[in-house]
This record gives structure tokens, C-alpha cells and sequence, in this order.
């Protein structure tokens, strides 16, 4: 069944990513085991995990750096490994970001455009003035953030509709993160479709469509963003002073579970519900009480601590 | 990316298997350390250059070669003075005695023969002379033989003296047996008494039922009379009997013919005298006598002057007999000194033979080639083989000279001993003018009966240095391509003239006089023929044939090196040439993929279009570009330091370094360096980290740098005195000894082959390379 979809997928040209049963085995439970996703054409999905969970990994077997033991992937319906006209249709800042030592970053990106078969780049004109790139530093010299901004002028104007970023940000700061995601939002505009390994929840919020959570080199969570952006439940935090109470709203909301410690309840409702519960807990004595906003990081450290 | 954009990458792509950008950038990142190393390189190899261009290597090696051909020369000189004057010394001899005999004096040695014959035959039938006999003779010597004490020898010779002591009347006795004795004869007299009595002597002790009283007084002298001639002509042992044979043998042709019997007798002494081998030689001498006489029998008889040369018709036709069998002779000797010389490993003899040890672990003289018996030398102290060696070549190494090497040996022996000839021919000519004139200048005679006497050697010996320094001072002359001596100067040819001839006159009088004493000294148990051989293989050898052979060899190989190849080719190509470039390459190979990869930087070039292997194909040609930069530049610098080597070295450098040989040198660095550069860029291709790759290949590469300075001293290029064999090792574990620098040097087709395995190790690196980084996973 799946890979009929993944067929008539290829075949319609809607999906941009598609990696099915993907496994590289290191050794020593390294790698990545069993992934199976896609993203489509336009969307933006971030894969996350903690270090050594298989992110950077994956983003090698899809740019053909690593092979894979087991499994398939395609870009824009071509095969990885395959077919060499996926590197015309990928931009990729790596994870870890060097250079060749060359005289400034003016050269590396002529470098580049060279390389791309590109006489120059108005794109990368804007870019630079954009991220407030100084292209006249050597490379090797540059700090982090410089790095990043540089790796990511010289993936950005090459104008590829798939972008694979091994997290891009680490070093920016968080002006040039804001500049960052304008940047990202203007791609998806143009309809680029955007992989990106991140940690940063707010980031991976503010951009993306999807996210996958990895953990040993295997997808545990999917999320989808718009879901929970645009959730009908809201979840409360109520602090208690005394025990009683804390018992009788449990009760009465329908709070399972007697072990739980009194002291702190938390409590989703329906939207529509939230006026009832205000007027409920104003006759009790309570220590505090605020609403928690939904969010990926809920779901997703939630995951974890289940590990 | 516009279409356009992409029709010409595509284009390009399809076309070139090479990303010229990627090619760009990695000249952008390295050729400035590429070309401090290659400068580098090349000012050490014009330095090199010129330190050696102020060098005088060659007049070193001109001196160690001349100490050679000195050597060569010296040995010649000695040999021939030697020659010389032993064949002088032996021609005069024999030509005063006894050929003056056969051709002057044949008919009374003739009617003397068959005197003795008639005198035997009147002892046995005249009973009156017997009694004589036995009285005055035999009686007294068994009486006093009886009564002796002592050894039979000692009673023999007590007999004698007792019987020669009343010698007056024996000697009537013997004028009445021996009617018509010429009265010269008498100082013989008392020799030939003793010889009957030693034949007495034998038969008394041999048939003691005959003795002394019923044996053949006839036979007892018949006997006597060939001993006595035995004696005579100072035959040996061996050869006693055989004169005493043909003495015995003659008694059966006609006694009225005084002539042929001497002539029979003569004809079967020689070759019985003559040297082994030398038979056939020594019977025609006498024949050819004979023929002379035959021919003109008067002018012999007189000795007539016949020809313009001032020489007796009988003096000619002996010296023209004399002078072949002299030629033969020495030729025959001569045979050994230009048989190939051999390595002696075993201990042998003073007469060149091997020694065995027997089963008591005492030393015999080997009779067969018995190796794991005989006794070897030290190693490497193995000698070159003397003449008396060479008799015992197969003894010594079981393998005889062919046939082939004898007859070779024997036509350059018998070239040499026409000279000779021509010599003694002149010699022996002027001897027998000034004989005609009543002069003698080498002969004293002793008795005139039989012309007894003895060689004046002193005079002779200065005969020959004389004859032998103006064959010599021809041979200088043009050796130095100089008309006279006093044109060979010290200033110029660092020797003078005069004093090259008194070295030559030194060293003939010292070989003389060295082999004269070693005749002296030798020892009578030996052979003639053995006795001459050591005195004369004693006599011509030198200092540099007394040394062991490796010695021997290694000086000859230093005056043979060619100093300057070997410093260029073996340690400048082949080493300190090597080490600037061989790190260079292992930095640049590692900094062209490993490098990359580790840092990551391989990202971004392979987030363009262009294929694994496109990039190791270009990085590749990268590399090899840059081994072939260096090359050219260490290739201009030695034709450039040639130049300015020539400039200041002059004429040397021309010689010793010629453009072939420079190119071969390049050439073979050139390879290696292929050959090293493809092991560290597979290095580069297997490994991910820098310090692995850097580790790897260029361990490899700085392990075969020092396998080949190691094995440099066990190689070709040290002397044998200071080189270490079993270093040689180290040459099988280095890529660096498929650069052949000695046969670049002397030429030989090996380094051709050699460089094969080098062009073996370029393609099978740099395409494992290939495969191996378009295969593997790339942390990136």
C-alpha cells in the first residue's frame, strides 16, 4: 500500500521528500533505523532530537553523503543515489560548517557559484545585505553565526526547491534568527519545500508545518503544527492549598487518578467550558492558576520523559 | 538558474571529467606551498651542484686509477724483467753448453762414445787389463768399502775417496783401456772413475751373488759411462736412468760412424732434458742444428761469416734453433699469467694447492676437488689467483679452464713472447760476433774440455735491463705520446721522465734479483719446473695482489665510481631529493579529500552537481599536476646547475654527468614521487579523519624514505670496505629501489625494468582511490 503511494505521489510530482523504510546502521546503536516519511511540495517540516539521535544522518542519506543499509529515497521524484540532477534541486547547509580556506567569503561564494554553474546571484546580493554578512572575512575566521549566515547565503541563492538545513541558527542571534525565519517564510511563498533539523521549538513553531521527534535513530512522535496551533481544548495549571479541594475538583472535573500529588492539577477543557471553570474555582481557596499554551514542546517532552 | 545556465553546465559535465572549478579552488588553496617546496627542493639540488663543481673528485679517482695501471704495469715489468732474464741467462747457457757441443764438438763426442763402447769390450775380453782393473780399481774400493763404517752411502763414499786417493795409475790404466783419449779429457778423469764405482756400488748392493767377484767388469762400465754422462749433462734422478738408457742403447749402431752415434745421442738427450711439454720442442732444436749442418757442412764446420749480420754460418743456424724453442718455452709459461684470474677461497699450498684435512683433522694436499674437506678463508679475505693457482683451477674450484680459454690464453702468451724472441734473437747474435773475436763477455769457462763453465749472471742480468728499459722507454713514450723522455715533465704529467725510467730500472733489478733469490732459497725436494713457477709467481707479485680481493676490489671500485652520479642519482634523487616532496605530497594529498571530509567542507562542493568520482578525478589531476610541477622545476634546476657546475667545474661535469643520465635521474624521481602521491591520496580516499590519512599514508611513505636511506648502506653506492651486505634488506622493502640509480648511471637497460613496478603502483593507487571515496560513507 505504501508504495503505491509512494508511486502516484512521485508520479503527481506532490511529494518533494519521500524516505521509506530508511535504515544505516553505525554500529553501537548509531544510525538511523526504519524511518518512513514525506513532505510535500511547499511544506516546511523540521526533524528534532536530541544530539546523536540520527538528524545529521539523515541529512546525509538524503544529499547521498551516507548510503543506506536498507530503503529508498526520493527528491521531487527522483531517486537518491541515482540520480545526479538532485543536486540541482538541493540546497544543504550542514550541520557542522567549514570552509575551504580560501581568501574571504566573497571568493567561497564565487567559489560556489562557479561550482552551481552560476554566473552571479542578485539573490545573494540580498541575502548578504539581509543577514548583514561581511563577505570580505576569511572564511576560516569566521565566527559561528558569520558561518552560518554565509552557509546559508551560499545554499539560499542557489535557488533549489528543496532545502535540506542541519540546523542553521545555532550560532545567530536572535535578530538574525527573526531575519532568518522572514527569509524562510518568503521561501515558502516561492513554494520551496523545507527540511530542517532543529532543537529550537520556536523556531520549528513559527515555521513548519510538521515535525518529527527522533530518539535512537527512530521517528517516536509525529506532530502536526497546524493542529495544535489551532487546537478547540485549553489546558490549565491549578495550585492548590488544601487537600480537600484539590480532591473535590478532581472529582468534580473528572480528573482521573488518586495517587496524584493535590498540590498541582492540570486540566484541559473545551474552549466553551473555560467561563464555568472560573466560576468553579472562585469559591475555592486556591494557590494559583493559569492557562498553559498547547505546544510542541508539550508533546514533544512529553515523549521524551516517557522514554 | 536559467535554462541557458543549465544547458551549459550539462554541457560541460557530459564533456569534461574534470570540475575546473573545483580544479581552480584547489590551486587557489595550494599552490603556494607547492611552490616554496618545489623552490626548496631546487636550491638544494643547485647547491648540491655547485659544491660539487668545486670539488676535485675526479683527480682523486684519476690517482686511485693510476695506482692501478701502475700496479698492472709494475706487475708486467717484473714478469718481464724476470722473463728476460732468465730466458738471457738459460740461452747463454745452453748455447755454450751444450749445443756448443753438439754443433762444434759432435765428432769427438762421437769417437769418445765409441771409444767407451771398445773400451768396455776390451775390459770384458782382455783378462791381462781386467786383473788390472780389479787391482788398481775394484779390489781396493771393496776392501775399503768393507771396512768403512757408517750408512752404505757413507762407506760407498769413504770407497771412493780411498780409490781416487792413488788416482796416478788408474789414469794409465784408463789411457790403455782408452787408446785414443784425448789428453783434454784428464781434469774429467776422476768424475768418471767415481761414476764407474757408483755403478759398481749398485751392483753390489743389488746382486750381491755376482759381486764381487764373477759380475761383467764390461757392463760395470757400460753402466758407468752413461751415469757418468747422466752427471754430465746434470740430469735428475728420473732422467739418470733415461740417459743411461740411451746411452745403452747406442751400443747397437755402427762404431765406424763417430758421427750419427753422436747424433743419435744428442737427438734423445734433449728432449729427455727438456722441461715437460717441451720435448717435441727440444728434439726439433737439434734437428734443425742437424739440418743446418747437413746443408752446408763446410761453412758449418768453419763457422763461416756468411751472411751481412756478421754471424757464423754454425752460430746462425744454432741461434735460429735456439730462438723458436725460447719462444715456445716462455710462451708456454707465459700461458698462465694470461689464463682469467679467479677468487682463491681455500687455503692451498705454497704451490697453489688446496689442502684437505683427513680423518685425523690433519692437512693433506687435496688430489681431488673436495670442497666441504678443504679449508676455506675467511670471508671476503679470499686472494686473486697467482699463476700457481691457476696451474690448480680445478683442484681449487672444480671447474678447469676450457679448452677454449687455454688456446685464447696461449695465442696472447706466444704474441708476447715474439718480443721476446726478437730480443734474445738480437742477444745471442752479438754474443756470437764477439765470440768470433775471441771475447766473452758472459761465459766463464771452466774447462775447456766439453766447454764447461759457468754464466757470468751479473753481466747478463744488466744485459737484459738494458734491453728490457729501451722496450720500456718505447712503451712511455708512447704511453705519453711523447717522442722523448725529457718531454715528460713533473709540472705537466706529475711525473718526470727520468724518473719514470729509474722507477722502471728499480723495479726490474728488484724482480731479478727477488726471483734469483727465491731460486736460491728453493727447495730442493721441488721440481725444477715448480721451483721456477713460485720464484717467478713470488717475484711478480705486488703489493696491491698480496691484498685480500674485496680490498682489492673496493679500491678498484672507488678509482671506478663515478662520484658524481652517485651523489646526484642515488643521494640526491633517490633521498634527500625525495624528502621536501614526499611531504608536500602527504599534506596535499590528505588536504585534497581527507581533509574535506573531515571538516566538512566536501559539503559544499558536493552540494554542486558533480559526482564523486568527478571530484576524486579532478583532485587527482590536481596532485599529479602538482608531482609533475616539481619535477619540471627540480628538472630545471638541475639542468640549470649543470650549466653553472660546467661553468665552474669545467670538463668533469660534462663527462660524469651527461644529459641522459640527468634525465634518467628525473625521471626516476619523477615516478616515485607518482608512485608515493597515489599511496597517500588512497590514504586520503579511505580515510575521514586527517590524522589517520596523514598517519597512514604518510607513514608508508616516510617508512620506504628511511627503508631506502638504510638500505643505502648496504647498496651499490657505499664502497665495499664500509658497506654492510645484509642492510641490503632494506632495499626489498622500499618503492624507492624501483628507481635503478646505478644502472641510470652506468647505463644498463635494469633501470628500464625497475621503473616498471613504479608504473604499476600509479594506476593501481590512484584507482582504488577512486573507487574507495565514490563508495564510502561520508561524515559530512
Amino acid at each position: 500500500m505504501r508504495s503505491l503511494e509512494l508511486l502516484v505521489n512521485g508520479l503527481l510530482g506532490s511529494q518533494a521528500i519521500t524516505i521509506d523504510e530508511v535504515t544505516k546502521d553505525f554500529g553501537k546503536g548509531k544510525g538511523v533505523y526504519d524511518v518512513s516519511f514525506s513532505v510535500r511540495q511547499g511544506e516546511f517540516v523540521a526533524v528534532m532530537g536530541e544530539n546523536g539521535a540520527g538528524k545529521s544522518t539523515l541529512m546525509r542519506l538524503l544529499m547521498d553523503f551516507v548510503r543506506p543499509d536498507t530503503g529508498t529515497m526520493t527528491i521531487l521524484g527522483r531517486t537518491v543515489g541515482a540520480d545526479l540532477e538532485i543536486r540541482r534541486l538541493v540546497s544543504y547547509v550542514p550541520g557542522e560548517i567549514n570552509f575551504p580556506d580560501l581568501k574571504s567569503g566573497r571568493a567561497f561564494l564565487k567559489e560556489q557559484l562557479a561550482l552551481y554553474g552560476m554566473g552571479n546571484s542578485k539573490k545573494a546580493d540580498f541575502l548578504i545585505k539581509d543577514f548583514q554578512l561581511d563577505i570580505d572575512a576569511r572564511p576560516k575566521r569566521m565566527s559561528k553565526g558569520m558561518k552560518e549566515k554565509l552557509a546559508l547565503v551560499s545554499a539560499l541563492m542557489a535557488e533549489r526547491p528543496v532545502l535540506l538545513l542541519d540546523e542553521p541558527t545555532n550560532g545567530l542571534d536572535p535578530l538574525m534568527r527573526e531575519v532568518f525565519q522572514q527569509q524562510m517564510l518568503r521561501e515558502k511563498k516561492e513554494g520551496k519545500t523545507l527540511l530542517l533539523v532543529s532543537n529550537d521549538y520556536d523556531e520549528v513553531e513559527a515555521l513548519c508545518d510538521k515535525a518529527f521527534l527522533l530518539t535512537g535513530g527512530r521517528i517516536v512522535k509525529a506532530a502536526d503544527l497546524h493542529r495544535i496551533h489551532s487546537s478547540q481544548e485549553k489546558t490549565y495549571i491549578i495550585g492548590f492549598n488544601e487537600e480537600k479541594d484539590s480532591r473535590k475538583t478532581m472529582q468534580d472535573w473528572n480528573i482521573g487518578g488518586d495517587d496524584r500529588d493535590w498540590r498541582q492539577l492540570r486540566l484541559s477543557i473545551p474552549l466553551n467550558r473555560e467561563r464555568e471553570l472560573l466560576a468553579y474555582l472562585s469559591h475555592l481557596r486556591i494557590a494559583y492558576f493559569y492557562q498553559k499554551e498547547d505546544s510542541l514542546r508539550d508533546e514533544f517532552e512529553e515523549r521524551r520523559k516517557e522514554e | 538558474m536559467n535554462d541557458k545556465n543549465i544547458a551549459s553546465v550539462k554541457k560541460r559535465k557530459f564533456h569534461s571529467p574534470i570540475s575546473w572549478p573545483l580544479l581552480k579552488e584547489s590551486f587557489r588553496s595550494n599552490w603556494l606551498s607547492v611552490l616554496v617546496s618545489g623552490l626548496a627542493n631546487a636550491i638544494i639540488c643547485i647547491v648540491l651542484v655547485l659544491i660539487l663543481s668545486t670539488l676535485d673528485l675526479s683527480s682523486t679517482q684519476q690517482s686511485l686509477k693510476l695506482l692501478f695501471s701502475n700496479a698492472d704495469m709494475l706487475s708486467l715489468l717484473s714478469q718481464g724483467s724476470i722473463a728476460m732474464d732468465s730466458a738471457y741467462l738459460s740461452a747463454v747457457e745452453l748455447y755454450r753448453y751444450p749445443l756448443r757441443i753438439v754443433s762444434e764438438e759432435e765428432d769427438s763426442v762421437g769417437s769418445i762414445l765409441a771409444l767407451s763402447f771398445d773400451a768396455a769390450d776390451t775390459l770384458d775380453e782382455n783378462a791381462a787389463l781386467s786383473n788390472l782393473a780389479d787391482r788398481l780399481v775394484f779390489d781396493p774400493y771393496y776392501e775399503a768399502y768393507s771396512q768403512a763404517s757408517g750408512t752404505d752411502q757413507e762407506k760407498h763414499e769413504a770407497a771412493v775417496d780411498s780409490v781416487l786417493s792413488d788416482f796416478q795409475s788408474i789414469e794409465e790404466l784408463i789411457f790403455l783401456l782408452f787408446p785414443d783419449l784425448p789428453q783434454e779429457t784428464k781434469p774429467l778423469l776422476p768424475e768418471y772413475l767415481s761414476a764407474l764405482l757408483e755403478s759398481y756400488h749398485e751392483g753390489l748392493v743389488e746382486n750381491p751373488g755376482l759381486y764381487p767377484d764373477s759380475f761383467s767388469r764390461g757392463d760395470t762400465m757400460r753402466e758407468g759411462t752413461g751415469l757418468f754422462l747422466a752427471e754430465l749433462f746434470d740430469a735428475d734422478e728420473d732422467s739418470k736412468e733415461e740417459i743411461e738408457a740411451l746411452y745403452l742403447d747406442l751400443e747397437a749402431l755402427p762404431r765406424t760412424e763417430p758421427d750419427r752415434l753422436a747424433m743419435s745421442f744428442f737427438e734423445g738427450l734433449f728432449p729427455i732434458l727438456a722441461p715437460d711439454g717441451m720435448e717435441d720442442e727440444a728434439k726439433n732444436l737439434i734437428l734443425s742444428i742437424h739440418e743446418g749442418k747437413k746443408e752446408n757442412e763446410t761453412a758449418f764446420q768453419e763457422n763461416t761469416v756468411l751472411g751481412e749480420d756478421g754471424v757464423g754460418y754454425r752460430d746462425r743456424v744454432v741461434i735460429d734453433a735456439l730462438v723458436p724453442f725460447y719462444e715456445s718455452l716462455i710462451g708456454e709459461v707465459g700461458v698462465l699469467f694470461f689464463l682469467d684470474d679467479f677468487r682463491v677461497d681455500y687455503l692451498t699450498d705454497e704451490l697453489g694447492r688446496p689442502y684437505v684435512l683427513n680423518d685425523k683433522g690433519e692437512r693433506e694436499i687435496a688430489t681431488t676437488y673436495q670442497p666441504e674437506r678443504m679449508i676455506p678463508i675467511a670471508e671476503g679475505m679470499g686472494k686473486t689467483s697467482t699463476i700457481l693457482h691457476k696451474r690448480n683451477k680445478e683442484l681449487l674450484t672444480g671447474k678447469g679452464y676450457t679448452d677454449d680459454e687455454i688456446a685464447s690464453a696461449k695465442k696472447e702468451a706466444q704474441d708476447k713472447a715474439a718480443v721476446f724472441s726478437r730480443f734474445l734473437d738480437e742477444f745471442l747474435s752479438d754474443y756470437a760476433k764477439e765470440l768470433l773475436n775471441g771475447v766473452d763477455h758472459y761465459y766463464t769457462l771452466s774447462s775447456s774440455f766439453l766447454l764447461q763453465g759457468e754464466a757470468k749472471e751479473s753481466a747478463i742480468r744488466e744485459k737484459a735491463i738494458e734491453d728490457l728499459l729501451a722496450e720500456g722507454e718505447e712503451i712511455i713514450l708512447s704511453v705519453f705520446e711523447v717522442s722523448d723522455l725529457s718531454e715528460i715533465s713533473e709540472d705537466r704529467q706529475g711525473v718526470s721522465g727520468t724518473s719514470l725510467m729509474t722507477l722502471c730500472e728499480n723495479e726490474a733489478c728488484g724482480a731479478i734479483e727477488s726471483f734469483s733469490r727465491y731460486r736460491r732459497q728453493s727447495d730442493r725436494t721441488m721440481s725444477e719446473e715448480d721451483s721456477f713457477l713460485l720464484a717467478l709467481s713470488k717475484a711478480s707479485q705486488g703489493i696491491l695482489d698480496e691484498l685480500p680481493v674485496h680490498v682489492q676490489e673496493s679500491i678498484q671500485e672507488l678509482s671506478e665510481m663515478n662520484m658524481y652520479g652517485i651523489l646526484m642519482g642515488i643521494l640526491f634523487f633517490g633521498l634527500a631529493g625525495l624528502l621536501i616532496p614526499i611531504v608536500t605530497t602527504i599534506l596535499l594529498s590528505n588536504e585534497l579529500l581527507a581533509n574535506k571530509v573531515e571538516t566538512g567542507s566536501m559539503a559544499f562542493t558536493l552540494s554542486a552537481p558533480i559526482k564523486r568520482s568527478k571530484v576524486v578525478f579532478t583532485q587527482a589531476t590536481f596532485l599529479i599536476l602538482c608531482e609533475t610541477f616539481l619535477s619540471l622545476l627540480l628538472l630545471s634546476a638541475t639542468m640549470l646547475s649543470r650549466l653553472i657546475g660546467i661553468a665552474i667545474g669545467g670538463e668533469d661535469f660534462t663527462a660524469m654527468l651527461p644529459i641522459p643520465m640527468l634525465l634518467k635521474f628525473v625521471l626516476g624521481n619523477y615516478l616515485v614521487m607518482l608512485s608515493i602521491s597515489g599511496i597517500c591520496f588512497l590514504s586520503s580516499a579511505i580515510f575521514n579523519k586527517s590524522k589517520l590519512a596523514i598517519a597512514c599514508g604518510g607513514g608508508i611513505a616516510i617508512f620506504f624514505l628511511v627503508a631506502a636511506i638504510l638500505g643505502l648502506f648496504g647498496g651499490p653506492a657505499m664502497p665495499s670496505t664500509i658497506r654492510i651486505d645484509s642492510m641490503d634488506f632494506f632495499n626489498y622493502l622500499t618503492i624507492i629501489s624501483f628507481y635503478d640509480a646505478e644502472s641510470a648511471i652506468s647505463g644498463a637497460v635494469g633501470y628500464w625494468y625497475r621503473l616498471i613496478g613504479l608504473l604499476a603502483i600509479i594506476p593501481i593507487t590512484y584507482t582504488a582511490s577512486f573507487f574507495v571515496f565514490d563508495k564510502k560513507d561520508l561524515p559530512i
